[in-house]
C-alpha cells in the first residue's frame, strides 16, 4: 500500500468505541514508536486513555490543564459520549479543542503536539492543544534585514507566526485558514489573505493546488513552489517568500495570498510581480526621493551583475571599436600577457567567486573569515601579479558580482543569466546578448501564477501600481486608491 | 517542449565549440593612424595604439597594402579605431578603395600631404589627429572628415577640399576626382571653417590705424546664403553677423577692421572654391531652396559651370558683445 | 472587493500593434538606401495609404480567416514576409561585419520556435517592453542628433537613379505590412476598438520612421556613396559622448525585436486565432521551413537541388498546419 492510500484508508478508519481495541489498534499502526505516551485514568467511573508524545508537551500545562481538572471530577457518567459531552460543556481544559473521528486525524494531531483522549464507549475523542515543545523565539530576520522596518521575523512554529500577523492585522475581514499538506508528514498551512480583496475563486484555487499536491512532506517552502507555479522552465519566480511579518503583511493589502508553512520560517507569496524583489520595507520609511534613487540602483544592480561582463567579453572580442581609444589600449596591454582566452578567464573568475561564496557560507563561521582572506586576497592578488588574469577583467567581475549581492533574492537567476550571457557575449557579439536578452524577455513575459503575468505593472501596464515599481511617490498619494493584483489578471486564456 | 529545449541547447552548444576561435585582443593591432604614398607602387606606413612603433610595408594597391602590413604587424589589423589616413600620390584611389573596402569609419580624418606620406609618418611621432581636432576648434580648417570628402566627389559638383600638410602648416587643397586643382589660402580656410560652425574659438588679427594686429574673438556667428536668378547669371549673397570681442578697448574702429577682415575671409572662401565650381557650404541646396536652378536634374559639371559664372557678393555686420 | 480585471484581448491587440510597430522599425534600419527627401516622401505615402486601406477593414471585416483559401495566402504571405526581413538581418549583419550572421540567423529562428510554444500573451508583452526600450534610446539619439542637423539638407538634389528607387523603398516598406494588422480582426472588440487600434499604428509608426529618415537627411543628405548601413552611418555622426558609442546598443536592440517579430510571423503562419498552440516538433518544423525560405532570399540564386529541397520541406509543412488548425477548428466548432 503506498502512502497515499494508506493514508486515505486511515481518514476512512474511525475511531473505535471499545478502549483496548481502540489502543491494541493504536499500537498497532504505530508500530513500537517510543515516544507515544499511554496514560490511562478513570473519570467519572469510565476508564479513558490520554495519548500524548513525549517531548511535544508541556507538563506543567498538561498536569494544570487536563489531570488535575480531570481528577477533580466526582460525578459519575453512563458512558464513554456521556462523559465527553460533559467535558465539553463545562470545562474549557483547553482553547484549542478539536474532535477526532479517525485515526488519520489522531495521528496528526498526536504528532502536532496535542494530548489526545480517548474514551471507553466513544467511536470519537478529543484533541487538546497543550504543546510545550521546544520553539526558537522570535528573532531579527537572517536575510532581509533593514534599517528602520520590524526587527522581528517568523519562526518554524506557525502558530507563531500567524500570531505575529494577527497582531499586525486586526480587521476582521483578515483570514486564517489551516489547511493540511503532505501525504507523510501532514504539514499544517495557513492560508491568509483578506477577504474583501482576494476573490474566492482565487483561494479554492490555490487551496485545492496544495490540498492535492502529489508530496510526500514540506521540509522547505521550496517544496511547494513548483505546484504553485507549475510551469518548472521558468526562469524568474512568481511566488515569493518572505521571513517578515510586515512585508507578507504589506502585500496582503495589495490582495496577495501568504502560505504559512509548518516548520519553515519563511512564508510563500502568491503572487510576486518582477519589481518586487527591488522593493524593501525601508523605502517607505524614508523620503520619496532618496527611496526612487536606491530603487533606480537597484535595478542598475540587477543589469550590470547580468550584463556587465558579457559586455566586457562581447566588446573586447567583437565590437572594440565602441571602446574609447585609452581604454582599449590599457585592456589590450594587460591581455598581453594573459595565457588564456578572454573567454576562459571570465568563465574561471566568476566561477572562482561562486565557489569562494559557495565556501563561505557552508563553512562555519569560525572558518568563514579565512575563506574570505585566502579568496579574496591571496587567489585574486596572486592570480593578477602571476598574470593568469587581467585586473581589468577582475575589476569588471568583482563589480557585476557585487552588484549582485543587492537584490540576494534574484541570486540564483542573477547568477545563471551571468554565465549565459557571458557565452553567448563571448560567441556571437552584442548580437548573441541580443538573441539571449530577447529568450530571457519571452520567458519572463510568459510567467504568470495563477493568471498574474509577473511582468505587471509594466506589461500589462497599471499606471497606480507603476507608482510604486522604479519611483515611489509621497505615501500620502500612494495610500489613496490602492491598487490590488487583480487589477492586472488576466482571465482569458490563450 | 523536451525536444525543443534540447534542440535549443544543442544549437547553443554547437556554437560555443565551434564557433570560440575568434581573434583574442592581444592578436590584433589596433592601428591609430595610417600613410599611404600611392603611386606606381603603393607604399604604407601605420602606427598602432601606443604610437611608439611604426610598421612600413609595400604592395600594388591600397587595400592589398593593409595585408602586407599585417604581415609586419605579425597581428590581425584592426581599423575600427583609425583616426587618421594621411595620403600622397593619387589620394582619391586611395580612399575610395579604403571607404568601398570599409575600412575605414566615416569620422577617420583625411590629411594630404604633398612629401611622401608613408616616410613622413615613419619618420615623425606627431599626432596629426590631434593638430586636426585642434585646429578645427580653434576655426583654423573647417571640419573634414573621410565620409564628407567622398560625399562631396559623388555627390554635387564632383570638387571636394581634403586637409593638406604643407610643410608644418595645415590647409585645404582642392580636389576632383582625379587630381588637385589648387591649394586654398589661410583666409579661405578660415572663412569656410567660420561658415561651417564646428569651431569652439575663433580669434583673427585685425589691423588697427597704426597698422599693428590685435586679436578680435568670435562669440558667435551666423551666416546666411541667399541665391537669387539675375539678368545673365547666378547671384549669390553672403551674409554674416557675428557677435565679437576685441582683447582690449583702445582701438577705437576696431569693429570696421574686424569686419573688413572677416569680409577678407569669406571673400577668399568664395573666391577660391565656389568661384572654381567646389560646393563647400551648401551652395547647391541653397540654390534649390530658393529656386534659381535653371535645370531639373543638372549634372556635377553643370553645377561646376553655374557656380563658376555666378557672381558673389559678401556683407559682414559686426556688433560688439561685452 | 474591487473587480478590475483588464481586458485581455485589448492588451493582445495592443502588443500585436506593438510587434507591427517593430517590424516596421526593423525594416527602416535594415534598409540600404539613403535617406533622402523622396525617401520621406515614400513613407509618408505608405502610411496615408495604409490609411485609407485598412479604415474600411476594420469598420467592415471581409475576410474571413477561418476559411482556408484566406488562411493559406494569409500564412504563405506572413512566411514570405518573414523570411524577406530575415535576409535582410543576414545582410546587415554581414554589413555591420558581426560575428557569424548565419549563426546568428539560425539561432534567431530557434529563439522565435522557442517563443512559438509560449502564450501569443507573452510575444505581445515582450514587444511592449522591447518598444518602449527602443522609444528611449530613439529619444536619446534625437537629441544627440538634433545640435548638428542641417535643414538645408533637405533641398539636397538627389542622382537620376535614385529618385524613384527611394520612393518605391520608402513607400513598400510600410505598404508590405498593410495587411497584418487583420490579425486583430479574430478578437471580439476589434471593431469597436478599430479608432484606437488605428491610432495606434499610424502615430506610432510615423513616430518611429520620421524622425530617423529625417535626421538621416540633415545629416547625410550628401554622403551618397557610403557603403555601410545608413542607420548606423547616421549614428556614427551623431554621437552624444565620444567616449559611448550607441552602436551596440542598437545592435543588441535588432537582434532582440528580431526574434519578437520572427516569432510573431511563424504565429501567424501556425494560426492568427489566439488560442492556437504548435507542438514542438512542429514548431521547429515550421522554423526550418522558415529557414530554407530565408536561405533563398539570401542566396538569391540558389541551386537547383536546393530549392527542390525548399518546395519538399514546405509541401510537408504546410498541409500539416492546415490539418492541425482545421482540425483544430472543426474541435472548437463542435463544441
Amino acid at each position: 500500500m503506498t502512502t497515499t492510500e494508506h493514508l486515505a484508508f486511515l481518514s476512512e478508519d474511525p475511531i473505535r468505541p471499545n478502549l483496548e481495541e481502540n489502543l491494541a489498534h493504536i499500537r498497532a499502526l504505530e508500530e513500537g514508536s517510543s515516544d507515544l505516551m499511554v496514560n490511562p485514568i478513570t473519570v467519572g467511573g469510565i476508564s479513558c486513555v490520554l495519548l500524548n508524545c513525549e517531548g511535544m508537551i508541556a507538563t506543567s500545562i498538561i498536569t494544570n490543564l487536563i489531570f488535575w481538572p480531570l481528577a477533580a471530577i466526582k460525578e459519575q457518567f453512563s458512558d464513554g459520549p456521556a462523559l465527553l459531552a460533559y467535558l465539553q460543556q463545562y470545562y474549557l481544559l483547553s482553547t484549542d479543542r478539536i474532535r477526532i473521528e479517525n485515526y488519520a486525524d489522531l495521528f496528526r494531531t498526536l504528532n502536532s503536539g496535542f494530548a489526545v483522549l480517548i474514551v471507553q464507549g466513544a467511536s470519537f475523542a478529543y484533541a487538546f492543544g497543550v504543546q510545550g515543545y521546544d520553539r526558537r523565539s522570535v528573532s531579527e530576520p537572517s536575510d532581509a534585514v533593514n534599517l528602520y522596518g520590524a526587527k522581528d521575523a517568523f519562526t518554524e512554529t506557525i502558530r507563531s507566526n500567524m500570531s505575529l500577523l494577527r497582531r499586525r492585522m486586526k480587521s476582521p475581514l483578515y483570514v486564517q485558514k489551516l489547511i493540511v499538506c503532505g501525504s507523510v508528514s501532514r504539514t499544517d498551512l495557513c492560508l491568509c489573505y483578506l477577504r474583501d480583496r482576494v476573490p474566492q475563486d482565487l483561494i479554492d484555487r490555490i487551496q485545492h493546488t496544495l490540498e492535492h499536491a502529489p508530496i510526500e512532506t514540506v521540509m522547505a517552502s521550496g517544496y511547494l513552489r513548483p505546484y504553485l507555479e507549475q510551469k518548472s522552465s521558468r526562469l524568474f519566480h512568481g511566488t515569493g517568500i518572505s521571513e517578515r511579518p510586515d512585508a507578507v503583511c504589506a502585500k496582503m493589502l495589495e490582495g496577495r495570498v501568504a502560505v504559512l508553512i509548518d516548520n519553515t520560517p519563511f512564508a510563500l507569496i502568491i503572487p510576486q510581480l518582477f519589481c518586487e524583489p527591488f522593493q524593501t520595507i525601508d523605502d517607505y520609511n524614508g523620503k520619496p526621493a532618496y527611496a526612487t534613487l536606491i530603487r533606480l540602483l537597484k535595478y542598475t544592480a540587477f543589469l550590470l551583475s547580468i550584463l556587465l561582463p558579457a559586455f566586457y567579453l562581447a566588446i573586447a572580442v567583437w565590437h572594440p571599436y565602441l571602446l574609447d581609444q585609452t581604454l582599449l589600449s590599457l585592456l589590450a596591454e594587460s591581455e598581453q600577457s594573459a595565457p588564456f582566452s578572454l573567454l576562459a578567464e571570465t568563465l574561471g573568475v566568476l566561477l572562482m567567486y561562486e565557489i569562494i561564496r559557495e565556501a563561505g557560507l557552508r563553512l562555519p563561521k569560525a572558518v568563514g573569515g579565512a575563506v574570505s582572506i585566502v579568496g579574496g586576497l591571496i587567489i585574486g592578488d596572486a592570480a593578477v601579479s602571476s598574470g593568469f588574469i587581467s585586473t581589468p577583467l577582475l575589476t569588471v567581475a568583482a563589480l557585476a558580482v557585487t552588484a549582485g549581492f543587492v537584490i540576494p533574492e534574484l541570486h540564483q537567476q542573477i547568477t545563471l543569466l551571468r554565465l549565459a550571457f557571458v557565452i553567448t557575449g563571448a560567441v556571437l557579439g552584442l548580437g548573441g546578448i541580443g538573441l539571449l536578452g530577447a529568450a530571457v524577455i519571452y520567458n519572463l513575459c510568459a510567467t504568470e501564477v495563477f493568471g498574474f503575468p509577473i511582468t505587471a505593472p509594466a506589461v500589462p501596464f497599471s499606471l497606480r501600481a507603476m507608482r510604486d515599481v522604479i519611483t515611489r511617490i509621497g505615501f500620502r498619494r500612494l495610500s489613496q486608491g490602492n491598487f490590488t493584483v487583480e487589477e492586472v489578471r488576466q482571465h482569458d486564456k490563450s | 517542449m523536451k525536444i525543443l529545449r534540447s534542440f535549443d541547447l544543442f544549437c547553443i552548444l554547437l556554437c560555443t565549440v565551434f564557433l570560440s576561435g575568434c581573434t583574442e585582443v592581444r592578436d590584433r593591432a589596433y592601428i591609430s593612424s595610417l600613410a599611404v604614398h600611392n603611386e606606381e607602387d603603393c607604399l604604407g606606413t601605420l602606427r598602432d595604439s601606443d604610437n611608439e612603433t611604426a610598421f612600413a610595408a609595400k604592395a600594388d594597391t591600397p587595400v592589398l597594402l593593409l595585408d602586407a602590413l599585417q604581415i609586419e604587424t605579425q597581428k590581425v589589423l584592426y581599423t575600427g579605431h583609425l583616426s587618421l589616413i594621411m595620403l600622397s600620390g593619387d589620394i582619391i584611389t586611395a580612399l575610395q578603395d579604403f571607404l568601398s573596402g570599409q575600412w575605414l569609419a566615416p569620422s577617420c580624418r583625411v590629411l594630404y600631404t604633398t612629401e611622401n606620406a608613408a616616410l613622413l609618418l615613419a619618420q615623425r611621432n606627431t599626432d596629426y589627429a590631434a593638430q586636426l581636432q585642434a585646429a578645427v576648434q580653434i576655426g583654423a580648417l573647417p571640419l573634414r572628415d573621410a565620409a564628407v570628402i567622398a560625399g562631396d566627389l559623388e555627390c554635387g559638383t564632383g570638387l571636394t577640399a581634403v586637409p593638406c600638410l604643407q610643410g608644418d602648416t595645415l590647409c585645404l587643397s582642392l580636389w576632383d576626382s582625379q587630381q588637385q586643382i589648387a591649394m586654398l589660402s589661410e583666409a579661405a580656410c578660415r572663412g569656410l571653417a567660420l561658415m561651417g560652425d564646428h569651431w569652439k574659438t575663433f580669434r583673427f588679427a585685425a589691423k588697427g590705424a597704426d597698422g599693428k594686429p590685435y586679436a578680435v574673438s568670435v562669440l558667435r556667428s551666423s551666416t546666411e546664403i541667399s541665391c537669387s536668378q539675375g539678368e545673365n547669371t547666378l547671384q549669390i549673397q553672403l551674409k554674416l553677423h557675428a557677435a565679437c570681442k576685441p582683447e582690449s578697448y583702445e582701438h577705437k574702429a576696431w569693429q570696421t577692421a574686424a569686419e573688413q577682415t572677416l569680409n577678407a575671409f569669406l571673400t577668399a572662401a568664395m573666391q577660391e572654391t565656389a568661384a572654381q565650381g567646389a560646393d563647400l557650404c551648401c551652395l547647391i541646396e541653397r540654390i534649390a531652396r530658393d529656386g534659381c536652378a535653371p535645370y531639373t536634374s543638372p549634372t556635377q559639371a553643370q553645377w561646376q559651370e553655374l557656380l563658376r559664372t555666378a557672381d558673389y557678393s559678401v556683407s559682414v555686420s559686426v556688433e560688439e558683445q561685452k | 472587493m474591487t473587480n478590475h480585471s483588464t481586458s485581455a484581448s485589448g492588451q493582445q491587440m495592443t502588443g500585436t500593434i506593438a510587434i507591427l510597430l517593430l517590424c516596421r522599425f526593423l525594416r527602416l534600419i535594415c534598409s540600404t538606401m539613403p535617406f533622402s527627401t523622396n525617401y520621406l516622401l515614400g513613407t509618408l505615402a505608405a502610411a496615408a495609404f495604409q490609411t485609407l486601406l485598412l479604415l474600411p477593414l476594420m469598420l467592415k471585416p471581409v475576410f474571413q480567416l477561418r476559411s482556408p483559401i484566406w488562411r493559406w495566402g494569409y500564412a504563405l504571405f506572413t512566411l514570405v514576409a518573414a523570411s524577406h526581413l530575415l535576409s535582410r538581418i543576414y545582410a546587415l549583419l554581414q554589413n555591420l561585419q558581426a560575428a557569424y550572421p548565419m549563426a546568428s540567423v539560425i539561432l534567431c529562428i530557434a529563439a522565435a520556435a522557442y517563443g512559438l510554444t509560449l502564450s501569443k500573451r507573452a510575444t505581445g508583452r515582450a514587444a511592449i517592453l522591447l518598444l518602449g526600450i527602443l522609444a528611449a534610446g530613439l529619444l536619446m539619439q534625437i537629441l544627440s542628433a538634433l545640435p548638428h542637423a542641417n535643414l538645408l539638407l533637405l533641398y539636397t538634389p538627389n542622382t537620376a537613379y535614385q529618385d524613384g528607387d527611394a520612393f518605391a523603398e520608402g513607400f513598400l516598406q510600410g505598404a508590405e505590412l498593410a495587411l497584418l494588422p487583420l490579425c486583430c480582426l479574430p478578437y471580439a472588440d476589434a471593431v469597436q476598438k478599430r479608432r484606437s487600434l488605428m491610432g495606434k499604428w499610424l502615430i506610432g509608426q510615423l513616430t518611429l520612421t520620421l524622425p530617423v529618415i529625417l535626421l538621416g537627411i540633415l545629416h547625410n543628405s550628401r554622403l551618397l556613396h557610403w557603403k555601410g548601413n545608413p542607420f548606423f552611418l547616421l549614428l556614427a555622426r551623431t554621437q552624444m559622448f565620444q567616449a559611448v558609442h550607441s552602436d551596440g546598443f542598437w545592435q543588441l536592440l535588432l537582434m532582440a525585436c528580431s526574434v519578437v517579430c520572427v516569432t510573431f510571423f511563424l504565429q501567424i503562419i501556425w494560426s492568427p486565432l489566439p488560442e492556437s498552440h504548435p507542438t514542438p516538433i512542429l514548431s521547429l518544423l515550421t522554423g526550418a521551413l522558415l529557414f530554407g525560405v530565408t536561405i533563398l532570399f539570401i542566396m538569391g540564386n540558389p541551386p537547383m537541388i536546393y530549392q527542390i529541397l525548399v518546395i519538399l520541406l514546405f509541401g510537408f509543412v504546410i498541409p500539416l498546419i492546415f490539418f492541425r488548425s482545421d482540425k483544430r477548428s472543426a474541435e472548437r466548432n463542435s463544441t
